[in-house]
């Protein structure tokens, strides 16, 4: 069976000796991370560099010039107006270079019981939807219990380097019907 | 299952003597490469995957070039095909515009097998 690669940059590597050329690439692919990120986004939301412009009220140039621009030399607001064009929020994110993984665990832990609890006061007074809620936390018990359970089989001791910036996967609604669906299948199995 | 790339049998040669002569064409070239790929590990559909540095030839072969590079740089044709059943994007080869002619014809005749197969 023919190689298989999961980056054009392990992919070059398995292409080439030549260190310089793969150190190059890989240092020209790091420094687009967020614009590359805000292409992938208007493909999958099936927009054109016209329709997102439009929306942003510029031109498609403009468009064009953020989706190649290096990260460093992107501007706030133009990636709040991208976003917004195509439906998403831009969340900001700030961590300590000291965290963790396992503090991230906690961390967010901590905020999922912090959401749960909103979501019940936020119920409170209305039957139906407190109704709601209790069946979803309920519902959420499992899915994340079944989820650590596996997490505890698989524990690693593997510690991996923090860069200094991490771009994460774009999170719709459609991702989060999609795990739900998946978590919904593995408790059932 | 996540999308993966894998190589024509002849693309490493083909990319060898292309960047011999055209070093910073195959990084700029590479670079759209890497952007494309991560729309499609981002769930968009080959057929959403629209820039300008993308071109649509026959058959569903894509060509990707170098807009985007540093410089006054050649006309360049990264080809590739994205298999969405299967979630591979074949690497095909790599040429001048001037030669996209016939590194067409070499895609079509690579990617024919493989439609059969699929």
């Amino acid at each position: 069976m023919a190689k298989q690669f999961s980056s054009v940059l392990d992919m070059i590597k398995d292409s080439t000796e030549d260190k310089d050329e793969v150190k190059s690439l890989a240092d020209l692919i790091n420094s687009k991370q967020i614009s590359k990120t805000l292409f992938a986004l208007r493909c999958r939301a099936n927009m054109s560099q016209d329709d997102v412009a439009k929306k942003m009220n510029c031109s498609q140039g403009k468009v064009s010039k953020i989706e190649n621009t290096r990260d460093t030399d992107l501007t706030v607001h133009d990636l709040v107006q991208y976003c917004s064009a195509v439906n998403m929020r831009l969340e900001i994110g700030f961590s300590d270079t000291r965290m963790t993984m396992a503090d991230q665990v906690k961390y967010h832990y901590f905020r999922l019981r912090i959401l749960l609890d909103k979501m019940r006061e936020m119920a409170r007074g209305d039957e139906t939807i407190e109704k709601g809620v209790a069946d979803f936390t309920k519902e959420a018990f499992m899915n994340i219990s079944f989820g650590l359970l596996d997490c505890v089989q698989k524990a690693s001791k593997t510690k991996l380097p923090v860069p200094p910036l991490h771009v994460s996967t774009p999170v719709t609604m459609e991702d989060i019907n999609r795990h739900s669906e998946h978590e919904t299948n593995m408790a059932a199995a | 299952m996540p999308w993966v790339l894998q190589k024509s049998d002849f693309f490493d040669s083909r990319f060898e003597r292309f960047k011999k002569k055209h070093r910073e064409e195959a990084t700029a070239v590479l670079d759209n490469l890497d952007t494309y790929f991560k729309a499609l590990e981002n769930g968009s559909n080959p057929i959403n995957i629209n820039a300008g540095f993308i071109h649509h030839e026959p058959e569903g072969i894509k060509a990707i070039d170098q807009k985007g590079g540093k410089g006054k740089l050649m006309q360049t044709r990264l080809y590739i095909y994205p298999d969405s059943a299967a979630m591979i994007l074949y690497v095909i080869s790599i040429g001048t515009k001037v030669d996209q002619k016939g590194d067409i014809r070499e895609c079509q005749d690579y990617i024919r097998p493989l439609k059969r197969k699929g």
